[in-house]
């Protein structure tokens, strides 16, 4: 894709990268929100939106109007510098983790030599956003949710952490495109070679960890409306507050696009031959095969938060430190051990 | 990339990582003081990455910036400073000597690395290996990885037991602390973090 001769052209071409695909992200937010509405509604028996447009489709569009004319409040008492800050924390490191998936054939907005490193850092980075809108809020209520906020991810990026390194153990990369490829074998059979069948616990423990790092229920602990009214975002309108809202749903979607990368074979399919020197149609279809991927990841993201109820804060953090944390280092000692052994614990299975 | 923009870089990169390492020691607010330690962290990630050291740059970020800092706010926000709440810090005479006493740390710095052979080695001419001696792989996580397991080891294992022992202590500090007929958990940062 990048065979431009110049360093400007490079440039260019990377600008233009950077453009679509995070411009692509952004525009799955609102999709997402009418998506995950409709099935919540759905999935309660209820009709959910369906007045905005046909079948209710230009009601995130009437969501956004709503946000960005609302009254932009700043309460008193509250750390200006700071309070303006946190809702930009909170939304950068979501869409910048986003710059080292490659959404489809060896495309992605930049590849470092750090690959998933980059994301598991840049993506960290969101706790100071909630941790500093609550503290900065001057509300208790604020306070416990940015308090809660940074003690839930810290401990899940553990065990998160934990579960990329023993990918990247039997993958033997960091590059993401590389990963992929390993994931890809020829017939059905292909199938068993993602790494959601060769490391099961690391998928699972991944999963979890996901859904806690980015705060969606059954873990929406910091912002638990039953408990803290709105948690770290109570204090917040408008524009910041939806900047907050479309940090959490970037970051779902960052967060399955890595599952999908690292677990479901990215942009690959069993069935299809990854071409040597691919056509714009193999790197078109090879998006919408990884598209179609992540849109069954996100529908598993909402079909849980509507399904399962919160957990109380003493379980999330006994969860996070006494099942995952163990189950994970146990995950790498055998993916260490099977390494070592030459040896491949899973395979030996009927098929 | 080209000399000027890497001066560029470097010369943006070095002034607001010690704009903000100043600002950490005046700030009276610790909030605002951990915020700008996080941004010298990056600063200096950067300059790691700047001298191709493009993993040591990200682990800095990782841990330090992504770890550490993030359990120093989570102590400092349990805290809740509030600038009406603070108290007033120590007057002149403290101010210049802690003034006094860092100018001294600084020209020890300086005289100790400015007289190392290293820094003598490589400011002569031809002292420092040509751009295209550096092989490719440099800063790189594999050559990372033979230089930290190899040369290194012994290092890297009592840096290793040394967080162990580290660990155990915290361990063992918290299991005192509780009552004998406390709550199950297990460590004292953990009944912290379930309280909230």
């Amino acid at each position: 894709m990048s065979d431009a001769g110049t360093p400007l052209l490079d440039f260019f071409f990377a600008a233009l990268r950077a453009i679509v695909i995070f411009a692509a992200v952004l525009q799955i937010v609102p999709a997402l929100v009418y998506f995950e509405r409709r099935l919540a509604a759905w999935i309660q028996d209820r009709i959910g939106p369906n007045q905005v447009g046909p079948v209710g489709l230009l009601q995130p569009l009437a969501d956004v109007i709503k946000l960005a004319f609302k009254e932009d409040l700043t309460p008193e008492g509250v750390d200006k510098w700071i309070y303006r800050l946190g809702p930009a924390l909170v939304y950068a490191p979501a869409i910048l983790a986003f710059t080292v998936i490659p959404v489809g054939m060896d495309l992605q907005v930049a590849s470092f030599d750090v690959g998933v490193i980059f994301l598991l850092t840049i993506g960290g980075f969101s706790v100071y956003g909630l941790a500093f809108g609550g503290w900065a809020s001057n509300n208790k209520y604020s306070l416990l949710g940015g308090l809660r906020a940074s003690a839930q991810l810290i401990s899940y990026e553990v065990a998160l952490g934990l579960s990329v390194i023993a990918i990247l153990m039997t993958a033997e990369t960091v590059d993401l495109n590389s990963i992929i490829r390993q994931q890809w074998a020829p017939g059905a059979a292909g199938l068993l070679e993602w790494n959601l069948f060769q490391q099961p616990l690391a998928a699972f423990i991944f999963l979890v960890a996901a859904f806690a790092e980015t705060n969606r229920l059954p873990f929406d602990l910091p912002e638990c409306e039953a408990e803290l009214v709105g948690g770290f975002h109570t204090e917040y309108t408008g524009l910041k507050f939806a900047m907050f809202f479309m940090g959490e749903y970037v970051a779902m979607i960052t967060m399955s696009a890595l599952m999908v990368t690292m677990f479901l074979g990215g942009w690959s399919l069993p069935w299809v031959e990854i071409p040597t020197s691919p056509s714009i149609v193999d790197v078109a279809l090879s998006v919408g095969i990884f598209m179609g991927k992540l849109v069954l990841l996100l529908f598993f993201y909402i079909w849980v938060r509507w399904t399962l109820p919160r957990f109380r804060y003493d379980q999330l953090m006994n969860i996070g430190w006494k099942v995952f944390i163990p189950l994970s280092l146990l995950n790498l000692g055998l993916t260490a051990l099977s390494g070592v052994l030459g040896w491949n614990w899973l395979i030996p299975l009927p098929w | 990339m080209s000399g000027w923009l890497e001066h560029l870089v470097f010369g943006i990169l070095a002034t607001v990582s010690v704009l903000s390492s100043f600002l950490v020691v005046t700030r009276k607010n610790p909030i605002y003081s951990a915020l700008f330690l996080v941004v010298m962290f990056a600063m200096v990630a950067g300059i790691f990455m700047l001298l191709d050291a493009t993993f040591l740059g990200f682990m800095q970020l990782l841990v330090y910036a992504g770890a550490i800092m993030v359990l120093y706010l989570f102590v400092i926000m349990l805290i809740n400073p509030r600038d009406e709440t603070l108290p007033d810090e120590g007057g002149t005479s403290e101010k210049a000597f802690a003034a006094g006493v860092s100018l001294l740390v600084f020209a020890l710095l300086t005289f100790g690395i400015s007289n190392s052979d290293l820094v003598t080695e490589m400011t002569t001419p031809g002292g420092i290996p040509a751009l295209a001696e550096v092989p490719a792989t440099h800063g790189a996580i594999e050559a990372f990885g033979y230089e930290l397991f190899s040369k290194h080891l012994l290092v890297f294992e009592v840096a290793s037991i040394l967080i162990l022992v580290g660990i155990i202590g915290a361990v063992h500090i918290a299991m005192k602390q509780r009552p004998a007929s406390a709550d199950e958990n297990d460590s004292n940062e953990e009944r912290l973090v379930t309280d909230v």
